[in-house]
């Protein structure tokens, strides 16, 4: 089931979405997020989708890769609708079963939240999709630079992230070593009740966690060595180049924004 | 001035024993060094003393002339005597390799430019061009440890301290990182110390530093100390194959030269033997 997770898979391409900076696709999204969710002109909210359809076939992501990865995260999606269509009591009467009955209102509502939360799903999973997670990173670290002066450890957020990322993969080719190793020895488990499986992951656990500790304390000795002494004086070998196509589509959404509060306002 | 200076050092981890004790030795420009020994016998120790990652509890290291105790000139020290440790796997940092070569180097504060032509350069130098944006698990040992090289050779060290780098490594990687330890002594000059318990590596060495129960026990050149018996016995050392095979050859009554140190040394006694 975990293969089919696409959120943090960097596709690699050449796209208008890929060119762009990390720091205009991370701001852009979010100022897209917020006026979706202020939004209910419908006008404005099929203007979104719009855009976000123009975003994703610009990506040029296969359609079907892309299917097959959000499907399992849709569950959320119609989960929330259904949820909204039967609690919601407002409007006229659409349905009435006896014990269920379901407003106009309800449908309106469920709609609305599934539709910003199946956008807000696809532009996500999508700038995983067009972004190295080590741009990733250094786009959020440049963005929350301005909190280093209400004393947000940045830097120390930035290097933790970029760590993980460079240990994921090496803590999970670990974590098949010592499931073979307790394979070989008589452990199983794909087999036994829910309870039995959960407790056969606890001889994988403990030592994935002993040998994390110590790959810490190595890696901690190795970037001392290295002359790593906190952010303080360091320059960066990763440059982030803001160009013209970035401050136009942060502005074009700026604009987006505009429009979409004045729609709500009148 | 000798590039490292260590004098009178002892150390210990806890109170009771001293892993290190009265070491004593000089190493000179350019020179390539081994220190040879058994588990335990204090040798990884030692070379955490050299670059300041360790203290002395007594005596002094010093290292490119800085005093290691010298907290003020600590980062400019290890800059100069780099240090490549024994797991691949766990001193490399950033996410690919070009990013983990520039890590020393955006530490040291480099301005961008120079920093993008040091890394460029230390990735031709260590034959690792094209793998610039691989990721560090999808490399073999004998790369990841050429990327750890390369990330300390784009500071320009003066001493590069090799802590058992080779040990982890199958026979590709080992000679890989050992031909990248050649060039860097014999053709650019940077003085070489390696800590190891392959006794093969530490032959082509100039000066072989055997250490046993954190004691040094001989300083010599690896010749004269693959004849000293008693010092082998005791430190726990077995001769390389070729020097092992060439005296049992010899007590055999094949008049073979004396002192053959490598395999092609042994080849080529051989063919000319009649």
């Amino acid at each position: 089931m975990l293969k089919n997770v696409i959120i943090g898979q960097y596709v690699p391409g050449r796209s208008f979405v890929h060119s762009l900076d990390p720091r205009s696709k991370l701001i852009t999204i979010f100022l897209f997020m917020i006026f979706i969710f202020i939004s209910r002109d419908p006008f404005v909210l099929s203007s979104a989708v719009l855009l976000t359809a123009a975003a994703f076939l610009t990506a040029g992501i296969p359609f079907k890769f892309f299917w097959k990865g959000i499907r399992i995260i849709l569950i959320i999606v119609v989960l929330t609708f259904t949820l909204h269509l039967f609690m919601t009591q407002e409007g006229m009467v659409l349905l009435d079963l006896g014990w269920i009955t379901i407003y106009s209102g309800g449908l309106i509502e469920g709609g609305l939240i599934a539709l910003r939360l199946f956008l807000l799903i696809i532009l996500a999973t999508m700038l995983t999709l067009t972004t190295t997670p080590v741009d990733l990173t250094d786009g959020m670290e440049r963005l929350m630079k301005p909190l280093k002066r209400v004393k947000v450890p940045t830097h120390e957020l930035a290097l933790m992230m970029s760590i993980a990322l460079r240990f994921i993969p090496t803590l999970l080719e670990e974590t098949q070593k010592i499931v073979k190793a307790q394979t070989a020895r008589g452990a199983s488990f794909s087999q036994g009740s829910l309870w039995k499986r959960v407790n056969a992951l606890i001889p994988v656990l403990i030592p994935l966690f002993v040998s994390s500790f110590k790959r810490a304390e190595d890696l901690a000795i190795a970037m001392e060595a290295r002359g790593y002494a906190g952010g303080e004086g360091r320059t960066k070998f990763r440059q982030l180049s803001w160009r013209t196509r970035d401050t136009m589509i942060v502005s074009f959404l700026l604009l987006f924004g505009v429009f979409s509060i004045i729609t709500r306002i009148s | 001035m000798d590039p490292i200076i260590v004098e009178d050092l002892s150390f210990s981890y806890t109170a009771e024993q001293l892993v290190l004790q009265d070491i004593n030795f000089r190493v000179k420009q350019g020179e390539w060094v081994a220190i040879a020994g058994h588990n335990g016998s204090g040798k990884s120790t030692l070379a955490k003393c050299l670059n300041g990652l360790l203290m002395p509890k007594s005596g002094e290291v010093i290292t490119c002339g800085r005093n290691t105790k010298d907290k003020e000139t600590i980062m400019d020290l290890r800059r100069r005597a780099g240090m490549v440790f024994q797991q691949p796997d766990n001193q490399l940092v950033a996410p690919t390799v070009a990013d983990d070569v520039a890590f020393g180097l955006e530490n040291a504060g480099i301005p961008f430019k120079e920093m993008q032509e040091r890394v460029k350069e230390s990735i031709h130098r260590m034959k690792l061009d094209g793998l610039e944006d691989r990721e560090p698990h999808r490399l073999s040992g004998g790369q990841k440890q050429r990327v750890a090289l390369a990330g300390i050779t784009a500071l320009r060290p003066e001493v590069i301290i090799l802590d058992e780098a080779t040990s982890m490594l199958d026979p590709v990687g080992r000679q890989e990182v050992q031909e990248m330890m050649r060039t860097l002594c014999r053709e650019e000059g940077i003085t070489i110390v390696s800590i190891t318990h392959d006794v093969e590596e530490a032959s082509e060495a100039d000066r072989m530093l055997v250490m046993h129960e954190g004691r040094l026990l001989a300083d010599d050149t690896p010749r004269e100390i693959f004849r000293q018996q008693e010092v082998l016995v005791q430190a726990k050392l077995t001769l390389p194959l070729p020097v092992k095979l060439s005296r049992m050859l010899r007590e055999e009554g094949i008049r073979l030269p004396q002192d053959i140190m490598s395999e092609q040394e042994l080849v080529d006694a051989l063919c000319e033997w009649k």
